[in-house]
């Protein structure tokens, strides 16, 4: 009995211990906190529902709404960049299949921060990009909308982000029953057909939760809007990261964060319903 | 546990008092010999949680040398992350630091730092009156210092593509479009806004001036390259030629000379925002005494000409000016003929409205 004790605690119990500090309580406090107020740089903590309120105004409402076109624009280019590299991986090459998985984890390896910083290199009025385009006489004059622009911001984020992408949907890919395939192809069904009807719908979990792991992310992206981004370019988290800073008004912040993932939670809940494998058999 | 590990784990100059003090709390100090601890005691050591540059060797050899004081410095990048580390529990570590003067009205009202005895302080004497007696650093009639350095963030340009400037205008010139950066911080920004509009005092606008300033910055919006974060982020701006006139620190301008920019400054005709720092004790330090030498040390021209030697900021000292040749003066970067122009950053009527209203410019 005393065994079956310790070892519910060690399999049970640590595992929920983790969730309780490390989740559970730091929400709490970021509940409480929402409902607070700041009056001479100190918090007081009493009721107000006065950050709610003002979440609900026209400016942050706005602000949530680009920030979530721009990760839906960062998603989808992910995605459709991403899947044929996935299908590729999984399917088609028999050699070197490690070393090019590889090379699609390799940038996370590298700092997030100087793979922002390489864009400004790339994308700057004296860059690569424009610089190319000059000398090929392609363009007289430099192109400013590539760098300080939401453009920016989009690139860069597809390019931090798609590796986790990539990756839940090489590991779905790579499962799929050859034999699915053979039997599709003998019932008649042509490539485009079989990829539609047998291939797309059994990789629907791996598209789901890929998507998620840019999505996420993307919604608080704050860092690459700041370097990258031009005067229109503003995003939740740098409006979050600034209430924890200048600001000094945590309990406004806590209530973005909290609001920031309550959208997180609902595109989760939707991406995991409808991400279900359908048309399998 | 070998001898660089338990360095490793300790803040970067944090002093064997305070690992006593901290040892002391949990208990561990009661095994240790009265002798050695009351040694430890009497040691005249400071733990200075400051900006870099105010805490380099020269800093900590010159102490040593002409106080016998030993400056065990922290270093802070930003006014937020000292307000946050004192905060959260570093008064129990440090005995002082170097705020700006906007932040001592919340430092003070937050119990995180305490106030100096004029009296221990007469290299006062020598400092340019407006700082000696700035109602930004008293509270409540307390004192809680005395600036040793000051300056101004103002206009940076590249002379090649602009000739010389003097006007905050340059900010707001369309001749400029997509060549111009500002900075992505409210207090400054709505300040230089409220300056090209000719307000004179920017940070007790009321609603009504505030929105006159929304209404420039966004009307700036179109000429604007990109709002900046890091200091570092519109040096590169401007060594690139990403933009040719920001808003900037002085301290940019020196390495965009050597990187062969013929790089401008200049406290525009309509004003530039002002800052000074001062030692400042932080809230139960056992060493106010010692706190407040070191502080007098900071006043006095020789620590003034020293300090501008070596890190080319103004000193606050008349003295120490005197002793230094034009052109270094010069290269301060600070013009004393008009010190007339500079509105010293203050903290804001209303903060919170502030940042409001900069969040509607950037999302407008």
């Amino acid at each position: 009995m005393r065994a079956r004790v310790s070892t519910y605690l060690a399999f049970f119990a640590a595992p929920k211990l983790w969730l309780l500090v490390f989740f559970i309580l730091p929400m709490m406090a970021m509940l409480l906190y929402s409902f607070w107020r700041v009056i001479d740089y100190q918090i007081v903590a009493d009721f107000t529902l006065r950050n709610y309120q003002k979440i609900g105004g026209s400016l942050y409402v706005g602000v949530f709404l680009s920030t979530i076109k721009l990760s839906i624009y960062v998603t989808v280019l992910s995605l459709l960049i991403g899947y044929p590299v996935a299908y590729f991986l999984a399917r088609k090459v028999r050699r070197f299949k490690m070393t090019l998985l590889l090379l699609v984890i390799l940038p996370l390896w590298t700092s997030y921060l100087v793979r922002t910083y390489a864009w400004m290199l790339i994308l700057g009025t004296q860059g690569v990009v424009n610089q190319a385009l000059m000398g090929l006489g392609l363009i007289t004059q430099p192109q400013t909308w590539l760098l300080y622009s939401d453009f920016a911001v989009t690139i860069a984020l597809v390019h931090i982000y798609m590796p986790y992408l990539i990756l839940p949907l090489y590991a779905v890919l790579e499962k799929i029953d050859p034999s699915l395939l053979e039997a599709a192809w003998d019932l008649g069904g042509g490539r485009i057909r079989t990829f539609l009807s047998v291939i797309l719908p059994l990789s629907l979990p791996g598209i789901a939760s890929g998507c998620l792991f840019v999505f996420i992310p993307s919604m608080g992206a704050f860092v690459t809007p700041e370097l990258l981004g031009g005067t229109r370019s503003i995003m939740i988290g740098s409006i979050i990261a600034q209430q924890f800073g200048v600001a000094f008004e945590y309990p406004f912040g806590s209530a973005l964060a909290l609001v920031l993932m309550g959208i997180i939670f609902a595109t989760a809940a939707i991406c995991l319903r409808y991400g279900k494998p359908r048309g399998a058999v | 546990m070998e001898r660089e590990s338990i360095n490793l784990l300790l803040p970067r100059g944090i002093s064997r008092r305070k690992v006593m003090q901290l040892m002391g709390v949990s208990g561990l100090a009661a095994a240790m010999p009265a002798s050695l601890r009351s040694a430890m005691a009497q040691d005249k050591s400071l733990s200075y949680f400051t900006w870099s540059s105010w805490g380099e060797e020269p800093f900590v050899v010159k102490a040593k040398q002409k106080l016998s004081v030993e400056l065990k410095p922290t270093f802070y990048s930003s006014s937020d992350e000292m307000m946050a580390k004192l905060r959260g529990g570093g008064t129990k570590i440090y005995d002082m630091i170097v705020p700006v003067q906007n932040y001592i009205g919340p430092a003070a009202k937050a119990g995180l730092i305490e106030p100096l005895n004029p009296a221990s302080l007469p290299n006062t004497k020598d400092i340019f009156e407006q700082f000696a007696t700035s109602p930004q650093w008293r509270v409540d009639g307390k004192l809680y210092g005395i600036p040793f350095v000051w300056g101004a963030n103002a206009m940076a340009f590249n002379r090649k593509e602009t000739g010389e400037l003097d006007s905050l205008g340059a900010l707001f010139d369309p001749k400029y479009k997509g060549r111009i950066a500002m900075r992505d911080e409210p207090e400054d920004t709505l300040a230089v806004a409220a300056l090209q509009l000719g307000i004179k005092k920017p940070y007790s606008m009321e609603e009504k001036e505030l929105q006159e300033v929304k209404k420039l910055l966004i009307s700036q919006k179109p000429l604007v390259r990109a709002y900046w974060k890091n200091v570092a982020d519109v040096q590169n701006m401007l060594a690139s030629g990403e933009v040719v006139v920001a808003w900037a620190f002085l301290a940019i301008i020196a390495p965009l000379l050597k990187a062969g920019v013929d790089a401008g400054w200049v406290w525009p005709k309509e004003g530039a925002v002002g800052w000074s720092e001062a030692i400042t004790p932080v809230k139960g330090t056992g060493k106010i005494k010692l706190v407040e030498e070191y502080a007098n040390f900071t006043l006095s021209p020789e620590y003034g000409e020293f300090m501008a030697r070596t890190t080319r900021y103004a000193p606050a000292s008349k003295v120490a000016i005197s002793r230094l040749e034009s052109q270094l003066v010069k290269d301060l970067g600070i013009d004393i003929n008009n010190v007339g122009r500079l509105v010293f950053k203050d903290i804001p009527k209303d903060k919170s409205r502030w940042n409001e209203i900069w969040n509607e410019v950037k999302a407008a």
